[in-house]
């Protein structure tokens, strides 16, 4: 079997995984642009980067669609694709936190708006800490995150607790203190 | 609202079914682009791991050093069992060395660090290990053929069960050109900021633009192409009150700014005199009958004002500097003056050079010869004392009012020959005069140009007038005017030694603008310098000029030459130069010049009477 060329098997293959990489796509794909967005405010080079990692993805659907997490390893494919993109745009360094006027910043309203709002947040982070924050608000685990980023363990959960603390601060800085007292957990 | 409110809020995005329907067109098109990269044969895997990094690995060190090495990057490890160093090829090479060992020494490590990173580092490595605190760190090394590199490594702590540390791996890679770019960012920075912290009292496009940079823009308009020079001197027809004195300059610049069209440009040549350049020759005269009308109908104070205007167009073919044209615009407007209260007077064209030197000639030597010329004196406080001890000679042009003007026109002309000298020589020999009359008790600051400086025969006739009138040479500071290139340096050298050698001192005047620069500051003997009154004005105001003041004290303090400010306008900007340590303030803040008497042959012991007020 291996051995024939491509024929009707293996067209019938190859729909198979097209309609099950279909159903993965639709699944997942604003997970990973919302995961990417909190890495990059250029929305553009977002969906290029998203795009290109599920093409990849396609290319090993028939692998990945059987690995433990294939939505984190989407995350971690285009966190890498992402960086190479960043690094060929050249680095204009993030602003830095003094540079910024900020203006009067409205309380989000839609979850929309309440994601934006993060994601801005994350920005801000150093690089990989945004990254370790961007993959837990996706409830990945721990571990695979440290698997993803080629971390140690100890340095996703050191790295939680210190990019918790710097959000807090810059949701601080930007209004943000009070509870709402609408969370009924 | 605070910051779990939003997250909470964030996490309840549920896709709509807009969303939905953008999600299946978005599959398709992924779909699509795969099917034609495989029938193109393209490699879309890159560098993605084939395998699932995902499945449980078999130790912590090994995934960590397996990810780094697929990224490029390098890693060394140490192990607390052994205590034993390991590293990969490519933290070898980033090191300058041969990928040959796996393990490597301590010593090798830390000495190539570069020496004032070294810390930073090894703190950076103790974190990780006691307080188990992940650290980027970014720093030089320093390697063997003496090459600097930056690197970055993530130094973090291994702990494969989560509670038992066993050792401590850094993963990094070069990033010595990133670091560069950010260098560079940071210092553009703060070169903008502090340039965009100066516009808030000097807007970029200035009209009417000072005298120097109107005459750069007239020489590059006159060169390269036609144009029509108008120069226009103002005064008022009645006498302004007390105080106002300024009004009229303010006036003009309001009017001037208002009625010259964008296209064209105006400059303030002296509190007095303004020019304004038209490019159209076809329409010069009758926009320069407007302005000067508009002129004549303002008043400044309640009192309408005089204009005396004189226009001088120029082709194009024949290069003529602008300030040629200033002296032919001027000429023009006191030729066709004549008695008349207000009048525009035209020149076809500049005259000729040689008409233009004789005419200056006839002027300067008018001026010296019918007593045009006044001297005033300038207090200069005198700031580790606190008192005022000196005065700077001041030289100013009496008008057709017999009112003393200051001669940035009449000495920009005589500049131009060598008529400088005579008037120099002139405020030599007039201001020796005076002073060896006098008690002798203040310093006295005397002005020289650069080209008077290198004139023969100058140091002899300084050091034969001092004699001549018993002045102190000590109580003599000769300050240097760059306005004009010094011509033969060596020349104002031998003068320099001349005169110190008897005792006077040497000032570089108007440091940090024209032509006086830190190689004139090299070659002479300077004792003294004096900084640019533009780089005071807006001391308080601006951080750039503060950080450039502050910088040349520190390098006169160094040197051991004295420094000195001119232009302080009020009280803040001289506590300002004081705190800075600069050695003498002149200015508004600390007095206005007022007339030196002239008696030439006066009773020696009875100085003139404005210094005892000025020194009590």
């Amino acid at each position: 079997m291996p051995e024939q060329p491509a024929t009707e098997a293996g067209t019938l293959r190859d729909s198979a995984l097209d309609a099950s990489f279909t159903g993965f796509f639709i699944r997942n794909h604003l997970d990973v642009e919302t995961f990417l967005q909190r890495l990059e405010a250029d929305r553009g080079m977002v969906e290029d980067v998203s795009q290109e990692a599920f093409i990849a993805i396609r290319a090993k659907w028939q692998d990945v669609q059987h690995y433990d997490d294939p939505r984190a390893y989407v995350m971690g494919a285009a966190r890498n694709i992402l960086r190479r993109h960043q690094a060929r745009r050249g680095r204009t360094p993030t602003l830095f936190f003094d540079d910024l006027s900020m203006p009067e910043i409205a309380a989000p309203e839609t979850p929309r708006e309440a994601a934006d709002r993060l994601a801005g947040w994350i920005q801000l982070l150093p690089p990989r800490m945004g990254e370790v924050m961007s993959l837990t608000h996706d409830g990945v685990p721990d571990r695979t995150i440290a698997r993803l980023l080629g971390i140690s363990h100890n340095t996703v959960r050191e790295y939680k607790v210190e990019g918790r603390r710097k959000l807090l601060q810059l949701a601080q800085d930007d209004g943000f203190v009070v509870p709402a007292g609408r969370r009924r957990k | 609202m605070n910051l779990d409110d939003i997250i909470e809020l964030a996490a309840a995005r549920q896709p709509s079914a807009l969303d939905r329907a953008r999600g299946r067109r978005a599959a398709e098109r992924v779909l699509r682009e795969y099917a034609e990269a495989t029938a193109e044969g393209r490699n879309l895997l890159g560098d993605l791991d084939v395998e699932d990094v995902l499945a449980p690995h078999v130790d912590e060190a090994a995934r960590i050093r397996r990810t780094a090495e697929s990224a490029q990057a390098g890693w060394v490890q140490w192990d607390a069992a052994t205590g034993g160093l390991t590293w990969s090829d490519e933290m070898s090479r980033l090191f300058g060395y041969p990928a040959v060992a796996t393990h490597v020494a301590r010593d090798v490590l830390l000495n190539g660090i570069h020496p004032d990173d070294r810390d930073r580092v090894r703190q950076a490595v103790e974190r990780g290990w006691t307080r188990r605190a992940p650290t980027d760190v970014t720093f030089r090394l320093l390697r063997a053929d003496g090459t600097v590199r930056y690197v970055q490594c993530l130094v973090e702590l291994l702990s494969p069960d989560g509670r038992n540390p066993t050792g401590i791996i850094a993963t990094g890679h070069d990033v010595t050109r990133r670091e560069l770019d950010r260098q560079q960012h940071t210092r553009r920075l703060r070169r903008d900021r502090l340039n965009g912290a100066d516009h808030g009292h000097r807007p970029v496009a200035q009209c009417p633009v000072d005298r120097e940079t109107f005459l750069r823009m007239v020489d590059r308009a006159a060169g390269s192409g036609p144009g029509a020079l108008l120069v226009i001197t103002v005064e008022p027809a009645g006498s302004l009150p007390a105080g106002r004195a300024d009004q009229v300059t303010r006036t003009v610049a309001g009017v001037l700014s208002r009625v010259v069209p964008d296209t064209d440009f105006a400059g303030m040549l002296s509190p007095a005199e303004f020019g304004v350049f038209f490019h159209d020759l076809e329409t010069a005269t009758a926009q320069a009958t407007s302005v000067h009308h508009q002129l004549t109908l303002t008043t400044a104070g309640g009192v309408r004002l005089r204009a005396r205007s004189g226009l001088v167009a120029c082709t194009g073919e024949v290069p003529v500097s602008g300030h040629d044209l200033l002296l032919d615009a001027m000429w023009a407007g006191r030729e066709g003056h004549r008695g008349r209260p207000s009048a525009l007077s035209v020149l076809a064209g500049p005259r000729s050079a040689r008409a233009r030197t004789d005419a200056v000639r006839m002027e300067v030597g008018a001026a010296i010869r019918s007593g045009r010329l006044r001297l005033h004196a300038q207090p200069i406080l005198d700031l580790a004392l606190n008192e005022i001890n000196r005065y700077e000679i001041l030289l100013r042009v009496l008008d057709e009012a017999d009112r003393p003007q200051p001669p940035a026109t009449f000495l920009a002309m005589a500049e131009r020959g060598a008529d400088i000298v005579a008037v120099d020589r002139w405020v030599v020999r007039q201001s020796l005069a005076v002073i060896g009359s006098g008690p002798q008790t203040a310093h006295y600051q005397i002005n020289l140009s650069g080209r008077t400086l290198s004139a023969p025969g100058l140091a002899d006739f300084v050091l034969r007038a001092l004699d001549e009138h018993e002045v102190d040479p000590r109580m003599i500071t000769f300050e240097v005017t760059e306005s004009a290139a010094i011509g033969d340096l060596p020349a104002a050298v031998v003068f320099a030694q001349a005169v110190r050698r008897r005792g006077c001192e040497l000032a570089l005047d108007d440091f940090g603008t024209g032509y006086s620069s830190l190689s004139v500051l090299r070659r002479l003997p300077v004792d003294q310098l004096k900084i640019d009154g533009s780089f005071v004005t807006g001391l308080t105001r601006s951080p750039f000029d503060r950080i450039t003041v502050q910088a040349v004290v520190g390098m006169c303090q160094a040197l051991g030459i004295r420094t000195a400010a001119e232009s302080a306008e009020d009280a803040a900007t001289v506590e300002l130069l004081r705190t800075i340590g600069v050695d003498f303030v002149q200015g508004y803040a600390v007095a206005r010049p007022r007339p030196l008497p002239v008696p030439i042959v006066a009773p020696r012991r009875d100085g003139p009477a404005f210094l005892d007020r000025a020194t009590g």
